[in-house]
């Protein structure tokens, strides 16, 4: 179901080192593309769950965004441009012609199948390709201490997932 | 930093609260605790267990997505404080019936209730997130 989407896809390739104002980057674009799915959401969904949902992601990556921001600002980093933020933001853009072309209750399916693909692919991504990689303990646990977060969206998302196909 | 806001936090909940939801008279030492207390910045495990141990008084601190402690028995009458510890918005909701509700408790700030019935309660935001009241 998820398979239209792309997100899984550039989590699995063979990234190079990435330093951690690349890491930083990764992690800002990847907040900014899940605001971006529920500012779609807003617009085009008449289910009140979802635009709960959509809210929600709008405050907690909006969140996590002013965190990395702070934490960037107070190491001197400056995040930097890299072929996994590309990845992402290009992905992200194909994602949302898909999401754009639907309405209704296809829309409302569209938009939580991705929510729960996209939050798995992140997840994965955090614990097994930036972590590992970040080199500053502060950047780490910034990274360390979302997860429990994108973990409950992800629990939330599969919740309205099963509620919209009325399991 | 957290942990000085945190007993700020602290301190207003005590100071705002309405007739009803604190008698003073009946929780002298943990008045006085926070008000003759110097946050030490080095030692984060300091405050939940100044306030957790009052008789009547609890705290639940809401961190990394869970209410802590997440099950509490305690007696009708006692007083809940929960304490956004996280980074995000949540709230207290009462789960199965919407009976009552704190409406969003930002980062570093409190929410009190006088807790006279059993309860099962969630986070409307993140509704994944469960905790329970147990009145003996």
């Amino acid at each position: 179901m998820a398979s239209m989407f792309a997100p899984p896809i550039v989590f699995a390739q063979n990234n190079p080192k990435l330093t951690d104002a690349e890491v930083a980057s990764v992690a800002v674009v990847a907040n900014q593309i899940d605001i971006s799915y529920a500012e779609i959401a807003k617009k085009k969904s008449k289910d009140a769950e979802i635009l709960k949902f959509a809210d929600t992601m709008i405050n907690d990556h909006n969140a996590v965004i002013g965190q990395a921001a702070a934490l960037v600002k107070k190491l001197g980093v400056t995040p930097k441009d890299n072929a996994v933020s590309q990845q992402l933001l290009s992905d992200a853009e194909k994602t949302k012609k898909v999401l754009n072309s639907k309405s209704g209750k296809a829309f409302d399916k569209a938009y939580t199948d991705n929510e729960v693909a996209y939050h798995k692919a992140v997840i994965g991504a955090i614990e097994n390709l930036l972590i590992p990689e970040t080199d500053n303990p502060e950047l780490k646990e910034l990274l360390t201490n979302v997860v429990p977060a994108l973990k409950t969206h992800l629990g939330h998302a599969e919740m309205v997932q099963k509620m919209l196909t009325g399991n | 930093m957290k942990n000085y806001a945190f007993f700020i936090a602290a301190i207003l909940a005590i100071g705002c609260s309405s007739n009803d939801e604190l008698n003073k008279e009946e929780y002298p030492v943990f008045e006085e605790k926070h008000k003759t207390h110097t946050p030490d910045l080095n030692n984060p495990t300091v405050n939940s267990v100044e306030v957790k141990n009052s008789a009547h008084f609890h705290t639940i601190e809401i961190k990394q997505m869970k209410f802590l402690p997440a099950e509490l028995t305690l007696q009708s009458g006692d007083t809940v404080m929960w304490i956004n510890n996280d980074f995000v918005l949540h709230d207290v909701t009462e789960e199965n019936k919407k009976r009552w509700t704190s409406a969003p408790i930002a980062t570093g700030e409190s929410w009190s209730k006088i807790v006279t019935e059993s309860a099962e309660y969630f986070c409307s935001l993140h509704v994944v997130m469960k905790g329970k009241l147990t009145v003996e």
